[in-house]
């Protein structure tokens, strides 16, 4: 990748507070209009980067850049939008003149038009901020994180405390904006989200980044299907076959992630013909998450 | 070069209108910035018949008054404010975002003499409606250029406890300070009436600087030269800047999950 197609460019970093390793040794390379979600238990090392990304930390050791330059520089914030998990905004500046005030930060701004449609703010552009619900606020943030039109947009939780409806309406509106060659940062907790939003995912644990991979390889990586089924038999033999990749156990309830589901299917139909309860759906980003992450491993 | 100047100055303006539409939206920071000196002109300066205890008092009352608005706009509206958008990550999403971060305290200080010049403007209104003050236009001119400049190092003070304190108790240590401060400096109690040992602790207090300075319109300061005011008043305002800065890099530092 040359300096032009990547966005950020990140080397051996390495972030400490204290004796708390909050990132390390993490390496990776963030091309131009790729979609990268950030997925990690609290405390995992994400806001971190993310920090490093938008120049608010300096690294303890390792290099980051961003569009080839120091991250904070001045003309690297002018490329960027960030929407962050943030209280406070004035609640008595109505929307447009919260938008007019962003649009006078970049040099070449969003129209004020534009921005409306995009965020899906029309009709609320003489409502104070105050006065707007849940929803309309985390809109009227995006609005302020795009508004000048950044080739790097970061969000951090863009849809946490949103109701189905108006998370469904900000996904559709960050697709619209990212369909062209701006580059997606995004952390979340909502694995959907991540789907919905996500061409790479990066899952860290630990300050270290335990997973890089599309969300169709990391459901490949425990199995492409899962298989759940109701049964007496030791599927303990069916376990050693190549492309069954993790069985869990329950009672008689038996689940099984598989890459060739037919084959599965045929194998447990051999093994126990009576077998109750026959369910087969593909594989979730959950599924690969917790495998990677089980529960048990978070304090 | 000239682009990014006439930008810079482009970003100032708007964060500014901003400001002052916030703070005149807000009806508890109005009441509160201008009712308190206009209370305080209203009781003391036209009520009270102060006799000889205080040397043409309605003249010193229009200007202490005056010179209260200015030093309440500096630490509440300025300090206390830049403490809660601090502490509810406001001023962090204007930090990633382009605005310099130097226009984001202009902008508020700029708010704050423009409040401060509002003050002064409605106790000298209040005073000529009741034809009590002798005041000609120059003078009036003088007094309000010279509240609306005071109130820099009161900003620069509510600044430096606004990143000293942690957010949420910004407000309770400019209350703190805020009282002692006005006692001390002669503005609520004239100066010759302190006790020697307080007056020896005045001296040392800006504000005391900022009254004497402002007395001198009326002609019953100390005596002492403007100049010498002025200059303490520097030193305190690039003082509390330093550790404003220097806690400021120090807020950085903490960022984390």
């Amino acid at each position: 990748m040359t300096i032009d197609t990547v966005t950020i460019d990140a080397r051996q970093l390495q972030k400490s507070f204290g004796n708390l390793v909050a990132l390390n040794d993490c390496t990776l390379q963030i091309s131009r209009g790729s979609r990268c979600v950030l997925l990690g238990p609290n405390g995992a090392g994400k806001s971190t980067f993310f920090n490093l990304v938008l120049g608010m930390l300096k690294p303890n050791s390792g290099t980051i850049s961003v569009f080839g330059k120091t991250p904070g520089h001045i003309s690297v914030r002018r490329r960027t939008g960030a929407m962050l998990q943030v209280s406070g905004v004035p609640s008595s500046l109505t929307v447009s003149e919260h938008l007019q005030l962003f649009r006078a930060y970049y040099p070449k701004p969003v129209s004020l038009s534009n921005l409306i449609t995009t965020a899906g703010l029309e009709g609320l552009e003489r409502r104070p901020f105050g006065s707007l619900s849940a929803g309309q606020q985390q809109r009227l943030n995006f609005a302020l994180a795009i508004c000048g039109n950044p080739e790097l947009l970061v969000l951090d939780e863009p849809s946490s405390m949103l109701d189905i409806q108006v998370r469904t309406r900000l996904w559709d509106e960050i697709k619209k904006f990212a369909l062209n060659e701006q580059t997606l940062l995004l952390a979340t907790h909502n694995l959907i989200e991540a789907e919905q939003l996500g061409d790479r995912i990066l899952i860290f644990h630990q300050g270290r980044i335990i997973a890089d991979a599309s969300p169709t390889q990391l459901r490949t990586m425990v199995g492409a299907t899962e298989i759940s089924v109701r049964t007496t038999a030791n599927v303990a033999e069916l376990a050693k076959n190549p492309w069954v990749k993790r069985v869990e156990h329950t009672k008689e309830h038996v689940r099984l992630y598989v890459v060739d589901a037919e084959r599965t299917v045929w194998q447990l139909m051999q093994l126990d013909p009576e077998l109750k309860d026959l369910q087969v759906q593909p594989a979730t980003l959950q599924d690969a998450y917790l495998h990677l992450i089980p529960p048990e491993t978070i304090q | 070069m000239y682009t990014r100047v006439l930008g810079f100055f482009r970003i100032l303006l708007y964060e500014t209108y901003s400001e002052l539409l916030k703070c005149l939206r807000t009806p508890a920071f109005v009441s509160a910035i201008i009712g308190f000196p206009v209370i305080i002109y209203i009781f003391c300066g036209l009520a009270i018949e102060w006799g000889e205890t205080i040397e043409n008092s309605h003249q010193f009352w229009l200007v202490a008054a005056s010179l209260i608005g200015a030093i309440g706009t500096g630490m509440f509206g300025f300090g206390v404010y830049v403490a809660n958008e601090r502490g509810q990550g406001w001023l962090r999403i204007k930090r990633v975002s382009p605005m310099p971060i130097l226009v984001y305290f202009l902008a508020k200080a700029a708010m704050a003499v423009t409040f401060s010049a509002l003050v002064t403007g409605i106790i000298l209104l209040i005073g000529l409606l009741a034809d009590s003050i002798e005041f000609t236009l120059t003078q009036s001119i003088l007094l309000l250029v010279l509240t609306a400049l005071s109130t820099i190092p009161y900003c620069m003070i509510g600044l430096l406890c606004g990143f000293v304190a942690s957010p949420n108790s910004a407000h309770a240590v400019v209350n703190i300070l805020y009282l002692p401060l006005l006692f001390l400096g002669g503005i609520i109690i004239p100066f010759d009436v302190l006790p020697s040992y307080v007056q020896s602790i005045a001296i040392c207090t800006p504000v005391f600087h900022s009254t004497q300075l402002a007395l001198k319109l009326i002609d019953t300061s100390l005596g002492f030269s403007a100049l010498l005011h002025v200059l303490v008043l520097s030193v305190f305002s690039i003082t509390c800047i330093a550790l404003t800065l220097f806690f400021y890099r120090g807020d950085k530092k903490h960022i984390r999950e």
